[in-house]
């Protein structure tokens, strides 16, 4: 009955006094426990590992050493960590000590890595369910609903409130690029390769309008009666009847290039649509077209007449928003506060504020009457898709790409402290022999080395010029060796960070590093099959070999060390004599994947049925262990699995296995 | 009250009436209180059920004994455990005693013919008798009433000497009733008493009336209990258990001065071999009925003389024997008990195998129909067959409206108390007709009807299991609404929809209930109607929302709706008429005037508002025909209630546990369960010290409640204002009617008195366990993969945090040092609340 927990919260913070003392920490336990509301709705017994995970590292000591002050600096009195008084994390350390003594064998989820968001930021709710990018948001105009369009191909309704769904319309044709309320909030228009028309409270499909393209902008206007769309490769605007389905107007072909929003004019006469020919078009509402207007460098992302009628303002990939005098058609305003694209702008009902976000998942407010920002936010896992602001402005609504949608306070101005850390998608890691260390590999070209007991970065390796492949340790632990994109290898001396060296590699996708037992030699695939075999004192290559292509295919060695294999997760495919190379039959008992190399760890992630989580399981009885609010992707385990450690975009988690029980027969693991 | 007993268990509690001798069972009775009943509260709380043992012999206290009206009260719990529990609801202890025999309080006019022939020529005995027993002729039929010791005839004292001993003149006319009683049914007589039964008791549920006289005379309390709770039960060797042991050495304390404490003795102080010889009968009998359930002490005990602290000469069972007995009764009683316990539980929690193609999950069809029949039951009791009188114009209006081309709601309004629950549920009962979809709900009285989202998901899931639907059941109240209205698109010529909803100003304000948004203006679709109630009063400005708005929307039109008002004269006059009549009990002429000068009194219209017709008629069906009608008969509710609690809150009536027990009732979020209420008035350290200071019998050495007896009593007395209800985490007993309650509130809980009330319930729930596990059974789980939620006290977690609040915001106010404010931020941050608040599962 988590519900009902938070209804207790909210009607103490409606009574408490504002100056007790605790105040702010039942504030922020309220904030913790909405933020994970739905996962620990379906998981009761993660209460405490949620709120571990985001109360501990709220004002620990610790914490201190993973943030950046956010931009304009702390805030008085200091990061929460530096705060006097009853701190958060003294509350959790009280629960794991109850929680130790009444549940010593629970098994549950440490994060060793702060969470991405910390808490007691303007980000007011989380709402998961989506399972696939989000690319469209809306309000509804009463401000009660939230429509959300995602690629997973359903559009969902959400309680703005309380983050319920209210419903989730299914059947839709592909991945719906667009969303729009009509203007009494009774319909909603989605947009995917057809047009359709739900009734919002039914849930019932009113109309499908064969388009016979992807429909990336649509609109009602305002009298509900028609309801206008632009598509990726159409040369068009059309029109059709809302309420029959037939069209009744179809502009004449003049984009060059796909268009990319549309919407009508408060009083219905004209449409603006932008394009990626970086030009806003004025059309009358037959959809013939009156004037274009010149001044973005980039495609136009997104139009939005404000709500008098007075301007229209255009979001574009050129990292500005402009604001166009509707009467004179002059451009007044030219917005520069984003540095990336800007994906989505929205006005509230009553025009004095105008929200935008942009590629790097900054959203700002801006004040329309003296164009001033008034508010920043940052999304965590960048890429804000899409925005939308209430009607009356209190709350802004940006979807991320993490397939979140998260509800902000729009006026308030709390600056977010960032984490140190990857700036791009993480997906390789590897532990150190020893446990103790964790490298991980990113997109953003760096390798970093983390301590695995204190969560915190050691060293940044730079050097890579492609993102980052692959990685793993010598048994020994002293080297690293990381593949890239860039078609090198690059060897690292761990305990310097120093590179020693650089070798040019097979490159391509699916790279896969692999030593020999006794470190001797190490071994380099692709998802060609080709394997590169090096000596490691000099760093030579000693031969290449050639196993099966296809994507996971990863090299191992059996007998120990005695045999190379070449294979599928599953299965052995070919086999070498690990002196002489000299091929070899596969035997398969020998040489089977599972009693071989880093399958055997006893951990094993699954992701949960709604795909926003993920559960950890027992690799051998496949039972689940435990669970994580999160979604991690490419998790890797210690020795033992004591330690997990796994990324939600450009977060790295390191997580620790709690009540896990010992005497886990030892098994020849490695990284 | 006039309920037949019913067959299926209606409510998910087990009440175990416990019958036995007192003095010499004691030990017997502290093992199963300390031992067994706590391990079966706990079992069926984890299953969502409730247990209750009822053991009336503690705490009936001295003024119970005056007025005689002991066994009334003990076959009245007797009753009630066998309504609300069918199987298993009985339990008796017997030793060698045959128990206390109870001067008979209500005897026949044949039988008081009886004694009057035997009293013939004495005139002191005539005197006496005549003065004693009166004729009640307000009874139908007849009865002679045994008079109070407190109402003395003659100036005497009848009751208790300072050393609580019987005053001389009682025992005078003790003596010479006895004597009477002996006479016309000598004890020799019980020899005869179970010839007329065959050997399976067949005379179910009929003997109630007709116990014979022997057994109504010269029966010890104990025996007459078992009459009614497993001699004339069909179905008592399912489920009575009985528990028989046996003294070996009576015979060698023959002569010890407390032997009476281990048998009856006769006025010299020997054994009594008649009353022996009746509870060896009586045990032989039950053990042919019981069968297996007869568990008879492997071993019989003995008795050993000894002397207590203050040096008196005491008869006790030998220590040596009570460790092996104590734990073969407890074990026995427990491992009889537990199964018939847990194939309740498991009936109860059934659910049809056939759902059909409704879509709905059979729990959902089950809570479905729960919630019906508790609806339809309310209805019942509020309009019973046969006594709902006028209203002719408002019930013809309804039912024309049903079948009219009216579109909007048809609404009733009236003050409260005038009657409106009771005009829907007879208009609902007449509207029922075959086809027609009749839906019935009386808000608030249930946890699903008392908010408008669980309303709406009650409404929207009965209709789909006549028009399912595949989607998902929308959790918004707006989507929930629009697919009501959908719904009702179904209704056709043939199909009608009636929708009946009482008492508008019942909903919990959440989600926007009183703007009454969700009443749409839109017509409804044709044969789809609905009958709405509410309050019209002005005056309260949240419970009068809805009339209020409901008017300024134009629905309160000649055509679609009716103000009710007070009924006629005549028309009130034959209500009370029929109400007596179904009570069995009418009024003397007197009595009938005090009552026709309010209620035909052209003035006092209020008067003739139904729910004060109803306190009224309360009040005159205990009035006895020699009773004078009291001087002053208040002219309104809460006159009738000030009068009703006076007579309530004397000692001699129930005295100190009136106040509490009201203001922990009307303190609570929900109500509160009958256990709890009894835990918690004997955590009330000021009525704890008035309880020792008034009980007869010392508590039991760990009790943790007051004794049942003393509640049971209030309990009787207020049966018609009371009401049971479904609340999170069990049934909770509240007071019926908002007069009553606010009435309550305003004499036993003002702000003082109230945040007192509060915080003695948090104390109490504080006390309780998070979770219904031991620490064991949790570690235990913990290490079960993959973890699975503790089952956790819910109602712990819905009323702790409610009551600390409550305090807090009365008593700490505003004020940030406030230790209130720091009791609300122990309790949220305290991991043992979040766990469980988050784990529990309805």
């Amino acid at each position: 009955m988590n519900f009902e927990l938070v209804r207790d919260f909210a009607e103490v913070l409606d009574a408490i006094p504002a100056e007790h003392p605790r105040r702010r920490i039942l504030e922020l336990l309220d904030e913790a426990i909405r933020r994970d509301v739905h996962f620990i709705d379906r998981h009761p017994t993660t209460l405490f590992q949620c709120l571990w995970n985001s109360c501990w590292w709220y004002d620990c000591p610790e914490a201190g050493k993973h943030y950046d002050p956010p931009e304009g600096g702390w805030p008085s009195g200091g990061p929460p960590w530096e705060k006097q008084g009853l701190r958060l994390f003294a509350v959790l350390e009280g629960w794991r000590k109850t929680k130790g003594y009444d549940q010593p064998d629970l098994v549950w989820l440490r994060s060793l890595r702060p969470p991405p968001m910390q808490l007691g930021t303007s980000q007011v709710a989380v709402f998961q369910g989506h399972e696939n990018v989000i690319s469209a948001i809306a309000f509804a105009p009463d401000g009660k609903l939230i429509a959300s369009a995602s690629h997973d191909r359903t559009v969902r309704i959400w309680d703005a409130v309380s983050g319920n769904v209210l419903a989730i319309l299914r059947g839709l044709q592909g991945m719906v690029e667009s969303l729009a309320f009509s203007a009494d909030g009774r319909r909603v228009a989605c947009g995917s390769g057809v047009l359709q028309i739900w009734d919002v409270y039914s849930g019932s499909e009113l109309q499908v309008i064969q388009v016979n393209n992807r429909v990336t902008g649509v609109s009602f206007s305002p009298d509900g009666r028609h309801v206008t769309c632009v598509t990726f490769s159409g040369r068009t605007v059309r029109i059709w009847d809302a309420l029959t389905g037939t069209e009744v107007a179809a502009g004449r072909g003049s984009y060059r290039n796909s268009a990319n929003a549309i919407n009508y004019s408060p009083d219905g006469n004209c449409i603006a649509t932008g394009s990626a020919d970086s030009l806003v078009r004025i059309l009358d509402s037959a959809a013939n077209e009156v004037r274009v207007l010149k001044g973005h460098k980039n495609a136009v992302l997104s139009v939005w007449f404000s709500p008098n009628g007075r301007h229209l303002a255009s979001a574009s990939a050129d990292c500005t928003i402009r604001i166009w005098d509707t009467e004179t058609w002059n451009e007044r305003m030219v917005l520069t506060g984003h540095l990336k694209p800007v994906q989505s702008a929205g006005y509230s009902n009553d025009g004095t504020r105008l929200a935008s976000a942009d590629s790097a998942g900054k959203l700002l407010v801006w004040d329309t009457e003296t164009w001033e920002v008034i508010a920043i936010h940052h999304a965590p896992f960048g890429y804000a898709s899409a925005i939308a602001l209430s009607p009356d402005g209190k709350r802004l609504v940006s979807a991320s790409e993490d397939c979140s949608i998260r509800i902000w306070e729009a006026g308030a101005r709390i600056e977010q402290a960032v984490l140190h850390g990857h700036t791009a998608l993480t997906m390789n890691f590897a532990f150190s022999p020893d446990g103790k260390h964790l490298a991980s590999g990113s997109l953003d070209k760096t390798v970093r080395i983390w301590d695995t007991e204190r969560g915190t970065q050691f060293f940044v390796l730079h050097g890579h010029e492609d993102s980052i492949e692959s990685l793993a340790y010598s048994p020994q632990g002293n080297r690293l060796v990381s593949g890239s994109l860039d078609k090198t290898l690059r060897i690292w001396d761990t305990a310097t960070g120093g590179c020693l060296t650089i070798r040019n590699s097979l490159g391509n996708y699916g790279q896969f590093i692999e030593f020999s037992p006794d470190g001797s030699h190490c071994t380099h695939t692709n998802q060609n099959g080709a394997i590169g075999v090096f000596d490691t004192s000099t760093w030579r290559e000693l031969i290449e070999l050639q196993g099966s292509g296809g994507i996971g295919n990863r090299v191992w060695y059996s007998c120990g060390g005695r045999r190379i294999v070449h294979g599928d997760r599953d299965k052995a495919k070919h086999a070498w004599d690990a002196a002489t190379f000299a091929p070899l039959d596969v035997d398969p008992r020998l040489d089977d994947p599972r009693t071989n190399g880093s399958d055997r760890a006893e951990l094993r992630l699954r992701y949960g049925e709604q795909s926003i989580e993920a559960e950890i399981e027992d690799s051998i009885t496949h039972q689940v262990v435990a669970r994580f609010a999160d979604r991690i992707m490419a998790l890797v385990a210690t020795p033992h699995a004591r330690a997990l450690a796994g990324s939600y975009e450009n977060h790295v988690y390191l997580v620790a296995v709690e009540g896990w029980p010992n005497g886990i027969p030892e098994l020849g693991w490695q990284p | 009250m006039e309920s037949d007993q019913l067959t299926t268990r209606v409510r998910p509690i087990i009440r175990v009436f416990v019958s036995s001798t007192f003095s010499d069972l004691k030990h017997e009775r502290n093992a199963l209180q300390d031992r067994v009943w706590p391990v079966l509260e706990r079992h069926c709380q984890v299953h969502g059920f409730q247990f209750q043992a009822i053991d009336l012999r503690w705490g009936v206290s001295s003024e119970a004994g005056l007025d005689h009206r002991t066994m009334r009260i003990c076959m009245d719990e007797l009753r009630r455990s066998q309504e609300i529990s069918p199987q298993p609801n009985f339990l008796i202890l017997l030793g060698d005693r045959y128990g206390w025999q109870p001067l008979r309080e209500e005897i026949t006019p044949a039988e008081f013919a009886a004694l009057e022939n035997k009293a013939k020529g004495n005139e002191e005995h005539v005197k006496i008798l005549k003065a004693w027993y009166r004729l009640d002729a307000n009874a139908i039929p007849e009865v002679y009433l045994l008079r109070s010791r407190l109402d003395s005839p003659d100036g005497k004292d009848y009751t208790r000497d300072n050393k609580r001993n019987d005053t001389d003149a009682w025992q005078h006319v003790q003596k010479v009733l006895w004597s009477l009683v002996n006479q016309a049914f000598p004890v020799s007589g019980l020899t005869q008493r179970f010839d007329h039964l065959t050997n399976t008791a067949t005379l179910a549920g009929k003997v109630a009336a007709s116990l014979p006289s022997i057994v109504r005379f010269q029966g010890s309390a104990t025996e007459q209990e078992i009459w009614h709770g497993a001699l004339s039960i069909a179905d008592a060797a399912q489920h009575v258990v009985a528990f028989d042991r046996t003294i070996d050495n009576l015979a060698e304390m023959a002569s010890h001065p407390k032997l009476k404490d281990f048998v009856n003795v006769d006025d010299s102080g020997k054994i009594n071999q008649d009353l022996l010889a009746a509870v060896q009968a009586l045990k032989r009998r039950l053990h042919v009925i019981l069968g297996d359930n007869y568990i008879i002490a492997p071993k019989s005990v003995s008795l050993v003389s000894m002397k207590n602290a203050n040096g008196e000469l005491q008869l006790d069972i030998a220590p040596e024997d009570r460790p092996d007995l104590e734990d073969f009764l407890c074990k026995q009683v427990h491992d009889r008990l537990l199964p018939i316990i847990q194939q309740q539980i498991d009936d109860y929690n059934r659910v049809s195998e056939t759902t059909g193609a409704t879509q709905l999950s059979a729990e959902v069809l089950r809570d479905l129909r729960r919630e019906r029949e508790e609806h339809e039951r309310f209805a019942a009791e509020r309009a019973p067959p046969g006594v709902f009188v006028g209203r002719e114009a408002e019930t013809a209006q309804i039912l024309a409206y049903l079948t009219s081309d009216i579109d909007h709601p048809f609404v009733v309004h009236g003050v409260s108390g005038s009657g409106k629950t009771a005009l829907l549920a007879y208009s609902a009962r007449a509207a029922a007709r075959r086809g027609a979809i009749l839906l019935q709900r009386y808000l608030g009285i249930t946890k699903r009807s008392s908010d408008l989202r669980s309303l709406l998901t009650d409404l929207c899931q009965t209709l789909r299991e006549q028009f399912p639907l595949a989607e998902e059941l929308p959790n918004d109240v707006r989507l929930l609404e629009k697919e009501f209205y959908e719904q009702l698109k179904h209704a056709t010529a043939e199909r009608p929809i009636y929708i009946f909803l009482d008492a508008l100003d019942q909903l919990d304000p959440a989600d926007g209930a009183h703007s009454l948004g969700w009443i749409r203006s839109t017509p409804l679709p044709p044969h789809a109607r609905l009958v709405l109630s509410c309050l019209s009063d002005p005056d309260d400005e949240v419970a009068g929302r809805p009339y209020a708005i409901l008017k300024q929307r134009g629905f309160l039109t000649e055509a679609n709706s009716t103000g009710i008002l007070e009924l006629t004269p005549d028309e009130a006059r034959d209500l009370c008429q029929r109400w007596l009549k179904r009570a069995g009990r009418r009024l003397s002429d007197e009595q009938q005037a005090a009552v026709d000068s309010r209620i035909l009194s052209p003035n006092d219209t209020a008067c003739r508002q139904p729910l004060y017709l109803k306190i009224l008629f309360e009040e005159t069906r205990l009035w006895r025909s020699f009773d004078l009608p009291p001087q002053k008969l208040g002219t309104s509710v809460p006159e009738l209630l000030e009068s009703l609690f006076d007579r309530l809150c004397v000692p001699a009536a129930h005295g100190p546990i009136v106040e509490p027990a009201l203001a922990y009732l009307v303190s609570a979020r929900y109500g509160l369960a009958e256990t709890e209420l009894l835990e918690v008035l004997l955590c009330d350290p000021d009525y704890k010290q008035k309880l020792i200071a008034s009980a007869q019998h010392a508590l039991p050495p760990h009790a943790n409640r007051i004794p049942i007896a003393i509640w049971a009593r209030l309990r009787f007395d207020l049966a018609p204002y009371l009401t049971e209800r479904g609340a999170p985490g069990g049934t909770v007993l509240n007071l019926y009617h908002r007069q009553v309650g606010n009435f309550v509130r305003q004499r036993f809980a003002g702000d003082e008195a109230r945040s007192a009330s509060h915080a003695r319930l948090a104390t109490y729930f504080a006390s309780q366990d998070y979770f219904l596990e031991s620490l064991e059974e949790q570690r235990a789980r913990a290490k079960r993969l993959p973890p699975t939620p503790r089952p956790a006290n819910i109602r712990k977690v819905y009323e702790l945090p409610w009551q600390l609040l409550e305090v807090a915001k009365l008593s700490g106010k505003d004020d940030p040092k406030s230790p209130h404010w720091d009791a609300i931020a122990d309790l949220f941050t305290d991991l043992h609340f979040l766990e469980a608040k988050t784990e529990a599962a309805e």
